[in-house]
């Protein structure tokens, strides 16, 4: 199997975990759009929980070239993969699973004997679980607000996004949002890195609805 | 949005502040738990699917919480079209989101009261989600764990509401009626004292009490920077939506005023900015820049519609393209668009003109000059 076929294959099984995770927030259709939000704030804000492995997706390249968010081709073409296969449905407010295939589903989600895969659903569930406290409509703000992001839209560079540790300016923020909690509360050793970036996405809600 | 926390010490001295807070949410294992936050979102998530407006009590056993890893989207989304959920204003769910019990009681006016009802039930091993429009605040063990600073709608009501974007014309409309406001408006013209000076440089043989009333039109130096921030401050203060990146520009170079996007990145309003009138040098000597009617009607025009087929090209979903004009003439001579001759257009210019929209122009009058 070439390259482009295993990632595309790897990209499938991250959608269909995605729609899975959102039935059970109770976002039952997910825009295509935010499916790309989802999977470049996984990306992005990976490094700051799991700091000693290389980034988990590495193989999704965003591009900030317009206003509606980074995208992903790989993304889009795992849609059109997916729904071709029927394993997914289009409908008004988006995609969702076709839970009739159940089996088929259950088969693409299991994990058994898959350490990395494994790794992979457990911090997808992790930021699908801070991003379902504020709802998908709010996916989009966290994106757009996100310093990564904004540091390349600002340039206008049609690159591909570098997520490199040293490039990554979203990591950086976040490292200092966490000095900053060390050097003014007494004691932080219960906050967990998981539990940071949930403090951290409160905080920019709270500056979004201000 | 400041995200600057390195050596930041406002934001250290709001950590200090919220210490207590920040223990409290960073050690409850309920909180932190995965069913928990799968029952919140599923909570969160209903609120936004049905609409929901007004306020109403949601009690689960917190012993119930265990059970809640399989929750099934078709029965939860039940939940809020049950009559019994609708004319209720407490209701008891068990771990299927199924109605165990419910009150109509009206919930208390005043937040505080709001606020010792809800611990109090908390207390009493329930998982308390208080909903007020689009907020849960949740308690848990007599803890409370807000997302809106109100517990009660009276209260919110009191507070000043944001507008839909589907609003936009009538917040226009009340940006028009602040710019009379003199704090407001002082900012875009050149002050008492500066005129003062400016009558003797100007060697003007004007009586000084004839010449300050006669160019207190004139604006300061680069007012386009402050009117198109001063516009769009008002709309982030005031709209339901996100303003985007303090200045886009485009492939061409050209830069855009203001851009709206909603909720879902979906839906983008353009808004260019202009004026007329007289602006002074930056030297502050003398009146360098003067823009009138020709400026606008049809070049401003040109540039918008051209703005709207760069995007398009792009890709850009831009729904709405708005031109406004604040006019500070010294006199008043009607809008800078009153007609509009289309067969100027272009035929690619034609094609997105449906989309493109002149707001009545900002009269901004410096009527007590300070």
């Amino acid at each position: 199997m070439d390259q482009d076929t295993t990632e595309l294959y790897q990209v499938n099984d991250d959608l269909i975990f995605i729609l899975d995770t959102g039935l059970k927030i109770g976002w039952d259709n997910i825009k295509p759009q935010s499916l790309n939000r989802i999977i470049y704030l996984a990306k992005v804000l990976f490094s700051f929980v799991n700091e000693d492995d290389s980034n988990i997706m590495d193989y999704y390249h965003f591009t900030a070239q317009n206003m509606t968010g980074p995208m992903s081709s790989i993304i889009n073409n795992s849609i059109a993969y997916l729904e071709s296969q029927e394993l997914i449905l289009t409908t008004e407010s988006g995609v969702k699973l076709n839970t009739s295939l159940d089996s088929r589903i259950n088969n693409i989600l299991d994990t058994t004997s898959l350490p990395v895969k494994l790794h992979k659903q457990s911090w997808l569930k992790t930021v699908m679980l801070i991003l379902g406290k504020f709802g998908e409509n709010r996916v989009f703000s966290f994106t757009i607000n996100d310093p990564l992001y904004i540091e390349n839209i600002e340039s206008n560079n049609p690159k591909e996004i570098n997520f490199e540790n040293s490039e990554n300016k979203t990591l950086t923020i976040l490292n200092s949002f966490k000095d900053a909690f060390e050097e003014s509360l007494e004691d932080t050793s219960n906050i967990s890195k998981q539990e940071y970036l949930e403090l951290y996405f409160d905080y920019i809600f709270s500056q979004i609805i201000k | 949005m400041d995200l600057n926390f390195k050596n930041n010490v406002d934001f250290k001295n709001l950590l200090k502040n919220k210490q207590f807070l920040i223990i409290k949410q960073t050690t409850n294992d309920v909180l932190e738990s995965e069913n928990y936050k799968l029952l919140f979102a599923n909570v969160k998530s209903l609120i936004k699917t049905n609409a929901f407006r007004g306020s109403k009590v949601i009690l689960i056993k917190e012993e119930l919480l265990d059970s809640t890893s399989a929750l099934d989207s078709e029965t939860i989304n039940k939940l809020f079209s049950n009559s019994s959920f609708t004319t209720s204003d407490v209701v008891e769910i068990n771990e299927k989101f199924e109605i165990l019990d419910n009150v109509r009681e009206p919930l208390p006016q005043k937040s505080h009261e709001a606020r010792l009802l809800l611990r109090t039930l908390s207390q009493g091993g329930y998982l308390v989600f208080h909903i007020i429009e689009t907020y849960v605040n949740a308690f848990i063990n007599g803890h409370e764990f807000p997302e809106s600073p109100f517990l009660s709608l009276a209260d919110k009501k009191r507070h000043v509401e944001k507008k839909d974007v589907s609003e936009l014309q009538t917040v226009f409309e009340n940006y028009r009626q602040r710019l009379a406001d003199q704090p407001v408006y002082c900012k875009f013209f050149i002050s008492k004292s500066h005129l003062t000076s400016l009558h003797i440089d100007s060697s003007s043989p004007d009586d000084i009490k004839k010449y300050i009333p006669a160019n207190s039109h004139i604006l300061n130096n680069k007012c386009e920077d402050k009117f198109r921030e001063d516009l769009r401050l008002f709309l982030k203060e005031n709209l339901f939506i996100n303003v985007i990146v303090k200045e886009y520009i485009l492939e061409s170079k050209k830069r855009l005023d203001i851009f709206l996007v909603d909720d879902y990145g979906e839906n983008f309003y353009l808004i260019e900015v202009k004026w007329v009138g007289d602006s002074i040098n930056p030297a502050g000597k003398k009146v360098s820049t003067k823009y009138n009617q020709n400026d606008i009607n049809p070049d401003a025009i040109f540039q918008t519609l051209n703005y709207l087929e760069e995007l398009d090209t792009k890709g850009e979903n831009i729904v709405r393209a708005y031109l406004t004009v604040f006019d500070a003439r010294k006199d008043n001579v009607g809008d800078t668009v009153e007609n509009f001759d289309k067969s100027l257009l272009s035929h690619s210019q034609l094609k997105h003109y449906p989309k493109f929209e002149k707001i009545r122009d900002f009269r901004v009058i410096n009527k007590h000059p300070s």
